[in-house]
């Protein structure tokens, strides 16, 4: 074929790859202190690895972090994961739960406009929340939120239970339908590397796939 | 001395690289023919995940074309005149039956066959475009390209509308236009329009009338070849997904 008819790369346009917003809303009350927030920061970290380990996902998935103990605060705000240093955790305070939920689910609503008003495609939300007791909060607001957005399709919720205190029950308020799921021990890295594979899974799906998720048997019981 | 307008067609299709470590079959399809001076292309994106959508978006574009080209003024006359319901009822039902004719299709569902579909057709001056789902169609006329026909999806990156799903006939656009100058078209599966339109801007690639240019004035053989190699060099290194291509190229020339 002649050379002359081959393009060239200005010839064409780029767009950014589909972005998939993720809210990690993690519990760090005093009682994770210990093991478990331990566990929860060597989770932490392995999830950013091997999400950066991924060519698409590298690029797809943005991480938020919510954590709830002393105060609700957000220490990572949504960004390109390569961008981004995992704060350090620690143990202190109450389960303010509800609170959380609710700034997780207005930053993800807030990120998805950006989203839109910058002609970046992008996936439906996720937030995460783990859990290793009750929430000392009111969570019928938050509750009502999450009910809304997951039936408008407009958020996944994925509610992680740790250890024999957790209230499965309250989690289950907060998980719009979808049951929660109780963690194997102290299993966060597990649960962390199936929580990367489903977003690497879920950034290389094209238009039109239906995306299946790893089984969970291998951080979860029943 | 006087005018002679010139329409060719070219198109092509290939794999996306996310199927270059399962030996996946294209699900795009595109197919073109001009037949008693009436030219059609369409192209079909098979959804990802269902079993025999590639097979669904094969059979839907070379029904499309014969159905088009076969009853291309009854249609016309009622797409211009406002009465798209029927065209597309007929359009829509006839494709789906096609897909019912297919080997599994009683065992598994129409649904594994589900696929987006744009078509452009055109005989003289008279010109239809039909589209449902994502892709999208651009227009150029005297070399500024438009587009014609914006795709239409769900709310997030991986939905759209396909034509195996239930009650989708409002989101089946059928236009009808008369030309008065040359326009070419240009339609592209979602997997190829990342590389021709910038979402941010809506700003159109040069591509788009450099390749209707190329198209207007070379054979058929050697523009699909020209596709063929462009989609797999270069649009196929800003996607995963299958990249289809298909041309309507129009060209007035002095006789």
């Amino acid at each position: 074929m002649n050379n002359e008819l081959m393009l060239h790369q200005e010839e064409l346009v780029e767009n950014p790859s589909a972005r998939l917003p993720v809210c990690l809303v993690l519990d760090t009350s005093a009682s994770m202190s210990g093991q478990p927030i331990n566990e929860l920061q060597e989770g932490v970290s392995i999830f950013f690895s091997n999400v950066l380990e991924d060519e698409i996902a590298k690029y797809s998935a943005e991480v938020a972090i919510v954590t709830f103990g002393e105060k609700v605060e957000m220490p990572l705000d949504f960004a390109p994961i390569s961008n981004q240093q995992i704060p350090k955790f620690s143990a202190k305070g109450l389960t303010p739960m509800g609170e959380a939920v609710e700034k997780a689910v207005k930053l993800l609503n807030l990120r998805k406009d950006e989203y839109r008003h910058a002609g970046v495609d992008s996936f439906k939300p996720w937030l995460v929340l783990m859990t290793d007791g009750a929430p000392t909060d009111d969570i019928t607001e938050a509750s009502k939120t999450v009910e809304i957005h997951t039936n408008e399709n407009k958020l996944a919720v994925f509610a992680i239970g740790v250890g024999k205190n957790a209230a499965m029950d309250k989690l289950a308020l907060l998980s719009g339908g979808r049951a929660p799921m109780k963690l194997k021990g102290l299993e966060f890295s597990k649960f962390f590397s199936w929580l990367s594979a489903s977003i690497t899974r879920i950034s290389h799906s094209t238009p039109t796939d239906d995306v299946e998720l790893d089984p969970v048997s291998s951080w979860a019981t029943v | 001395m006087g005018n002679r307008l010139i329409r060719r067609l070219a198109f092509g299709a290939v794999a996306g690289r996310h199927k270059n470590n399962t030996k996946g079959a294209c699900q795009d399809a595109v197919f073109g023919k001009t037949i008693n001076g009436i030219s059609c292309i369409a192209l079909a994106d098979g959804a990802g995940s269902k079993l025999y959508s590639g097979t669904g978006a094969r059979k839907v574009v070379k029904k499309c074309v014969e159905i088009i080209v076969g009853n291309y003024d009854e249609i016309f006359e009622q797409v211009i005149n406002g009465r798209q319901d029927a065209s597309k009822k007929f359009i829509l039902e006839t494709l789906l039956n096609e897909l019912k004719s297919s080997r599994f299709a009683k065992r598994v569902g129409i649904q594994e066959y589900a696929c987006t579909l744009i078509f452009v057709a055109a005989k003289q001056d008279l010109l239809l475009l039909g589209h449902m789902g994502d892709g999208i169609a651009f227009s150029v006329e005297k070399g500024i390209s438009k587009v014609a026909s914006w795709p239409e999806n769900g709310e997030y990156a991986n939905e759209t509308y396909f034509i195996t799903n239930t009650n989708v006939q409002n989101k089946f656009r059928l236009s009808a236009d008369k030309l008065e100058v040359p326009r070419s078209i240009l339609i592209a599966s979602d997997g190829a329009a990342i590389s021709l339109i910038r979402n941010s801007d809506n700003k159109i690639a040069p591509a788009v009338a450099k390749l209707c240019e190329w198209t207007s004035t070379r054979s058929r053989k050697e523009m699909n070849e020209v596709l063929h190699t462009n989609l797999q060099g270069m649009f196929s290194e800003n996607t995963l997904d299958d990249c289809s291509i298909g041309i309507m190229a129009d060209l007035r020339t002095e006789i």
